[in-house]
């Protein structure tokens, strides 16, 4: 596996240099992948689907009526981070995620922000995610988000910015996880020369967030991890996160209140659950609080949280955060609250709601993204280049009709990375969300998903749009894998 | 433990011991057949429809009996089962009893799919059969002897008992309760398919090392202390882990080992002159009952309040 003939187009790549030839810490890498035979390689391919479908790292696609179980493809040539990239990055998510649980600690409190203006109130009481129940609500040690995931992109400088938060219910961290073990097992000339800052620790991490945020002072909290069951997509990480914390892993059936508190049914009784890592939409956990038709949650649960009785994590009303209409103004909630400038910048964005950007927006429709400010997972977007007029003009009557709904930015190269696809190495589009988890402090994980859009030329990277993944590897220190000289003949032309 | 899942270990093991049981008297069933040289006659049919009735499925063949997916009873769809529940209850398992079990589905969901699979019938079959044997050994090798592996040996072996049960029920009304007059080539077959079909017939020659009285097969399949398919061994191991299940509160744990005493006492205090006096197929069919009984207070006790 060489990279002969990979061209970068002039797009920003991770491995290959943009005068051509391999990034320093990449040299390593191609030597071992120019060792490897296509064959080879193909047979190990192969081997990685078969153990990742004999752990049940699945989803199920609904086609017919039948649901047919498939592996999230895996792609094995891992994406590099040095040590120096990685603790910008890493300084960057923890002075952002502290920003958005002030926000949150604000918005359901005293509203200082609104009242000052910093942002427009309607923008914030009106997003689909904000929970008005929280109002006056404040969760042990203040902590609303305990586990964020932030989707980071590199624009064509090479510069790590922000594309989103999740900051309700993000999920992927299993494949995390779950792929790193794999590639040890089948790839581990790989990492020779490489010192990679493990990320299995996660889930005793986790574990500590979630003891941490416990209501009342038990030696040992009753953590449980709510899903809705063995039909959701991420129902695999549910369970996989369940095992590696040695907890129980809950349905809302499984759930009763009594006395005030939420218990589980056991072989031995009801059984009192201290804290819930709820993988639950917030509007689903209870039909008396929130949607009446749910039968996923638990009767009485969030006032059994809002008595303090039990926590629930992530604390419900998070998704306000997610809104893309209010993500613009993420890098202000900096300003406002932490009196420092943003260490990672955000992606310049056009609300519709704004007179001024809605003109704009009118006027480039056909360059410019546009995103649902509620949607997520790649679902009720315009890529305005690929799009067809119809498609333009239709997303144009839309915008029009509801301008708090939407927002516009401009079409982002993303940042490439080699990618195995049919014994060959090609250019594919990746992102990067790592996972960060808040409890005593605010930890981020070394690494998290790469995501790679398997189709050429794609800028989608969800899973439910063709997706695939990479393990993401964060080297330990500065120098690692350089110690080699580079062996390719990439190239580099202006397109 | 939470109660859906200690119900879900329990059918798992359930699931996994009927898929086997199924696979094993099809595939004594395919080669008797052969040996007979009645492959296709009418008799061969019947023998044929005996076996799909006792297994509860719909299927009019060997091999739909073995893949079709649209039938519950088939064993595809039995092994299906366990590792839907197996699924639930990943938590509690270890990940080397789930991976065993999910390798050992898609084997045979590919041999479902391939051209040949009529021809390698046998081998899909005793795949299935080592499958379960893998898996209750990567069971006992590798998860803790807590209350998950409790529901999983009762479920198990209450499976067990139930198959031996219809095993012996079809034998009984198949085939006389006489030994036939003749040479040992007079030998009853269907007495011979129960021994296979539950893996006895070795250890049976070994204790009646002349012929195949039915009598003895019956005491044998029954009642011997020793054999780990018997109605009596089986129940011993139920009531055994059942005594073991953590105590919910003093009423319901009375109520239970009522309903299990009774089951080994229908057991323990009968012997084959009973039996047949009373008729094979009544002592049966009071052994289902109980079974069932049994089964009713355990589910009532642990998953369903």
């Amino acid at each position: 596996m060489r990279l002969d003939g990979y061209d970068t187009e002039g797009f920003f790549d991770e491995m290959v240099k943009p005068g051509g030839g391999v990034r320093p810490e990449y040299n390593a890498l191609a030597l071992r992948l120019a060792e490897l035979n296509a064959t080879e390689f193909a047979n190990r391919q192969r081997m990685i689907d078969v153990l990742l479908r004999n752990q049940g790292v699945t989803f199920t696609v609904y086609a017919d009526d039948e649901g047919v179980e498939k592996v999230f493809p895996f792609d094995p040539i891992p994406r590099i981070v040095t040590a120096k990239e990685w603790a910008h990055v890493e300084k960057g998510l923890i002075q952002r995620v502290e920003a958005l649980n002030l926000f949150l600690k604000d918005v359901y409190g005293p509203q200082r922000i609104l009242n000052d203006r910093v942002i427009d109130p309607e923008l914030v009481l009106g997003a689909t995610f904000f929970r008005r129940e929280m109002i006056g609500m404040e969760p042990p040690g203040g902590i609303y988000v305990h586990v964020v995931g932030t989707d980071l992109i590199r624009g064509a400088d090479g510069q790590f910015m922000v594309l989103e938060d999740n900051a309700r219910n993000p999920s992927g961290v299993s494949y995390v996880l779950q792929c790193r073990s794999v590639l040890k097992r089948v790839f581990p000339v790989l990492f020779n020369e490489y010192g990679v800052r493990p990320v299995d620790d996660y889930s005793d991490t986790l574990r500590d967030t979630l003891n941490h945020v416990a209501p009342r002072a038990a030696a040992q909290p009753t953590v449980a991890v709510l899903t809705p069951g063995i039909y959701n997509s991420a129902y695999f990480e549910h369970s996989f996160l369940a095992r590696q914390m040695g907890v129980s892993l809950v349905e809302g059936r499984d759930l009763v209140i009594q006395d005030g508190a939420v218990c589980m049914r056991s072989t031995q009784g009801l059984q009192r659950i201290d804290v819930l890592y709820s993988r639950i939409d917030d509007d689903f956990i209870d039909p008396v609080t929130f949607r009446p038709d749910s039968m996923l949650g638990c009767a009485g649960l969030f006032s059994a949280y809002r008595s303090g009785a039990v926590t629930l994590a992530n604390a419900p009303g998070t998704g306000v955060c997610d809104d893309k209409a209010i993500y613009p103004f993420v890098p202000d909630m900096i300003r406002y609250y932490l009196d420092a400038e943003p260490i990672l910048p955000n992606v310049p964005t056009y609300l519709a709601s704004r007179p001024d950007d809605m003109k704009y927006i009118m006027e480039h429709l056909a360059e410019l993204v546009v995103k649902k400010t509620d949607a997520s997972g790649g679902y009720g977007m315009l890529i305005g280049p690929k799009a067809s007029n119809a498609e333009v003009e239709e997303f144009r009557e839309k915008i029009k009709a509801s301008p708090r709904a939407y927002i516009a930015q401009p079409t982002i190269q993303l940042g490439r990375h080699p990618t195995a696809i049919d014994g060959e190495l090609d250019r594919r589009c990746v992102d990067l969300r790592p996972y960060v988890l808040f409890g005593d402090r605010i930890r981020v994980t070394p690494g998290g998903l790469t995501r790679v859009a398997l189709r050429r030329g794609s800028l989608v990277v969800n899973s439910s749009q063709g997706g695939g993944y990479k393990d993401t590897w964060v080297l330990a220190d500065e120098s690692a894998g350089n110690s080699e000289p580079p062996p390719s003949h990439a190239r580099s032309s202006d397109a | 433990m939470l109660s859906r899942v200690a119900d879900a270990a329990y059918w798992m093991s359930r699931y996994v011991e009927r898929a086997e049981s199924a696979a094993r008297v099809l595939e004594v069933t395919r080669t008797m057949l052969i040996d007979l040289g009645q492959v296709g006659t009418k008799r061969a049919a019947t023998q044929v429809g005996d076996v799909l009735k006792l297994m509860g499925t719909k299927s009019r063949t060997l091999e739909e009996a073995v893949f079709d997916v649209s039938d519950p009873a088939s064993v595809i769809s039995n092994l299906s089962r366990a590792r839907e529940n197996a699924r639930q209850v990943r938590e509690v398992i270890s990940s080397e009893m789930w991976d065993h079990l999910n390798q050992a589905y898609w084997r045979l969901s590919e041999a479902a799919g391939q051209t040949s699979r009529v021809e390698d019938l046998s081998q899909t079959l005793e795949d299935v059969i080592a499958s379960s044997y893998l898996w209750v050994g990567v069971t006992d090798a590798t998860m803790r002897r807590g209350e998950g592996w409790g529901f999983i040996r009762i479920g198990q072996f209450t499976e067990r008992a139930d198959r031996t049960a219809r095993l012996i029920g079809l034998a009984c009304s198949s085939g006389s309760l006489e030994l036939p007059a003749g040479g040992p080539e007079r030998t009853n077959v269907g007495w011979l398919r129960l021994l296979r079909s539950t893996c006895a017939i070795e250890a049976f020659r070994k204790q009646h090392p002349t012929r195949v009285d039915p009598r003895q097969v019956l005491d044998f399949l029954l009642f011997d202390p020793e054999l780990p398919r018997s109605l009596r061994y089986s129940v011993e191991v139920v009531e055994r882990f059942t005594e073991r299940l953590p105590m919910r509160d003093r009423a319901s744990r009375r109520a239970l080992e009522r309903r299990f005493g009774r089951l080994t006492g229908h057991v323990a205090f009968s012997d084959v002159d009973d039996v047949i006096e009373r008729g094979p197929q009544n002592y049966l069919g009071d052994f289902s009952q109980l079974l069932q009984e049994a089964n009713i207070a355990l589910q009532e006790t642990y998953f369903l309040h």
